[in-house]
């Protein structure tokens, strides 16, 4: 076989040739005895064995870690549901006692090296703190909160300042944080599938209370109505986490009766707004693909879906 | 309300304005696939776990770089590639655990319990040998012929993925199935492990 031979063969089975290239390799015995030993080839090739679930969770936690930080105003809607908790407001005035302690130390510092000392990028780097810390430390502010605190403050004075007392006490912020009890959060390395996966283990994964935050300690939560019509995907799956959870600990009413195939895993039947309608439906969980569907009752099809929340073992 | 099926670029427009849903689902997605590209380039389960994670995070941290001018797939596919390259240079930089072979196995052939043992087993065995070809296969044409019969880009996605000209790709593609089918060849004409029937005495 010379190379065009075996080029040939090599784009037939691609199906990358055109139909007159198509015809002129089909009369070519020797370039089809190729594609068969080709097309053996590729099957070989592609023959791998899928990521393990918790591998695949984990490395999806993880990158989502990066989008919540990212867009921390919008983005932190996919954790895994949790009940706000008043150990989270003290951990972000722990962090803001923290970042208004770091500025004290650091204006003396820099009163010690004398002003004229005071470049401007130190100079900019205290404004970075103070404004981080003033925002951060807001009332209504949380664990996630305060992560961006801990996390921007040792951040900015990590790129910004170059001495070496300014990074040790980038350092120390990040340190002091984990002695408040930030370091589950703010010091985690989710650079690796363990590691993410310990993040996950930490949150949460069974509440029987109803009240299921849908989307985390910013403004824009709200608190999942278990009677209140679901509105959105993050909702549905938070109240399909519940369910799945109420199920594990043996607090699931009784199943509706439904002609849906029983592989759907129907656990209960809600309203939804499905194109500002309410609309009647049956809700299922799916553990394997961790989704929640909004089934329609009528025909079993499938409507809407959103992401369930846990990690289960 | 979030219909089922949104299209890849729905999903990255709501996900590049900050909808944290619609980024997991592109990652869940894709997940399958890019893992497949890093376990094949990579070469091990472990690398590949590292790096179709490290492919992830990459893909969140410049998905507001992400125009549109290829496919989304196309993009994250060359991402996992990029990074599963990457990985696979920081393996080859530290040492290596020994990998027991047939040569180590001092105490003689294990019997398949049954066939479906059996089957297992060559199934493992033919995985092996692909990861070894593979392994001895330059990153250029690795990266082509993965892109191809792993992550299923065609020639004109593997060309916008690795830059390079469609020609390239082509023969990138045919030059690195070449070498592995000699790879396989030298291999599989190696008695690397007892077969069902040993050969009778004269």
């Amino acid at each position: 076989m010379n190379d065009d031979q075996y080029l040939l063969a090599n784009a037939y089975v691609d199906g990358e040739l055109t139909d007159d290239e198509r015809r002129t390799a089909e009369a070519d015995p020797t370039v089809m005895a190729e594609v068969e030993s080709l097309i053996v080839l590729r099957a070989r090739i592609a023959d791998v064995d899928p990521p393990l679930p918790d591998v695949r969770d984990a490395a999806i936690a993880a990158a989502m870690t990066e989008f919540s930080r990212r867009s921390p105003a919008v983005s932190t809607t996919v954790e895994p549901p949790q009940r706000r908790s008043f150990g989270s407001r003290y951990l972000a005035i722990a962090a803001a006692v923290v970042g208004v302690g770091l500025l004290g130390v650091i204006v003396a510092t820099v009163g010690n090296r004398g002003q004229n000392d005071a470049d401007s990028a130190t100079e900019a780097t205290e404004s970075d703190i103070a404004s981080s810390v003033a925002d951060q430390a807001a009332p209504n502010a949380d664990r996630e909160t305060a992560d961006v605190a801990a996390d921007s403050a040792a951040d900015e004075m990590s790129a910004d300042m170059s001495s070496e007392m300014s990074l040790e006490m980038a350092q120390d912020v990040t340190g002091a944080a984990a002695d408040g009890g930030l370091a589950d959060d703010a010091t985690s390395d989710t650079s690796s599938p363990s590691n993410a996966a310990t993040v996950m283990a930490t949150e949460p994964l069974v509440d029987v209370d109803p009240a299921y935050d849908t989307a985390g300690p910013d403004a824009q939560r709200s608190t999942l109505d278990v009677d209140a019509p679901i509105t959105d995907d993050l909702e549905l799956g938070a109240y399909g986490t519940y369910l799945l959870d109420q199920q594990l600990v043996g607090r699931l009413p009784p199943t509706p009766n439904t002609k849906c195939p029983p592989d759907l895993n129907i656990l209960d039947e809600r309203v939804i707004v499905l194109n500002d309608d309410d609309t009647d439906v049956y809700i299922a969980v799916q553990v394997i693909d961790q989704r929640v569907i909004a089934v329609d009752r009528e025909t079993c099809v499938p409507l809407v879906d959103g992401p369930l929340f846990v990690d289960r073992p | 309300m979030t219909a089922l099926a949104r299209s890849d670029d729905e999903l990255v427009a709501a996900a590049q304005r900050g909808d944290g849903a619609a980024m997991d689902q592109l990652l869940r997605r894709h997940y399958g696939r890019v893992h497949a590209v890093c376990r094949r380039i990579a070469g091990s389960t472990r690398d590949a776990d590292d790096a179709a994670q490290e492919a992830m995070i990459r893909v969140v941290r410049n998905l507001d770089r992400f125009d549109g001018r290829s496919a989304f797939g196309t993009w994250v596919y060359r991402i996992a590639t990029n990074t599963a390259l990457d990985e696979l240079r920081k393996r080859k930089r530290r040492p290596q655990l020994h990998v027991v072979g047939p040569d180590d196995a001092e105490a003689g052939p294990r019997e398949p319990v049954d066939d479906m043992a059996h089957r297992a087993v060559d199934g493992v065995a033919d995985r092996l040998s692909i990861d070894a070809a593979l392994a001895e296969l330059p990153d250029e044409f690795k990266a082509a012929v993965i892109m191809r019969d792993v992550g299923d880009l065609d020639y004109a996605e593997i060309a916008v993925a690795l830059d390079i000209p469609i020609g390239t790709v082509k023969s990138r593609i045919a030059r690195g199935r070449r070498i592995l089918v000699e790879q396989l060849g030298n291999q599989e004409t190696t008695p690397e492990r007892p077969t069902d029937n040993p050969p009778h005495d004269p």
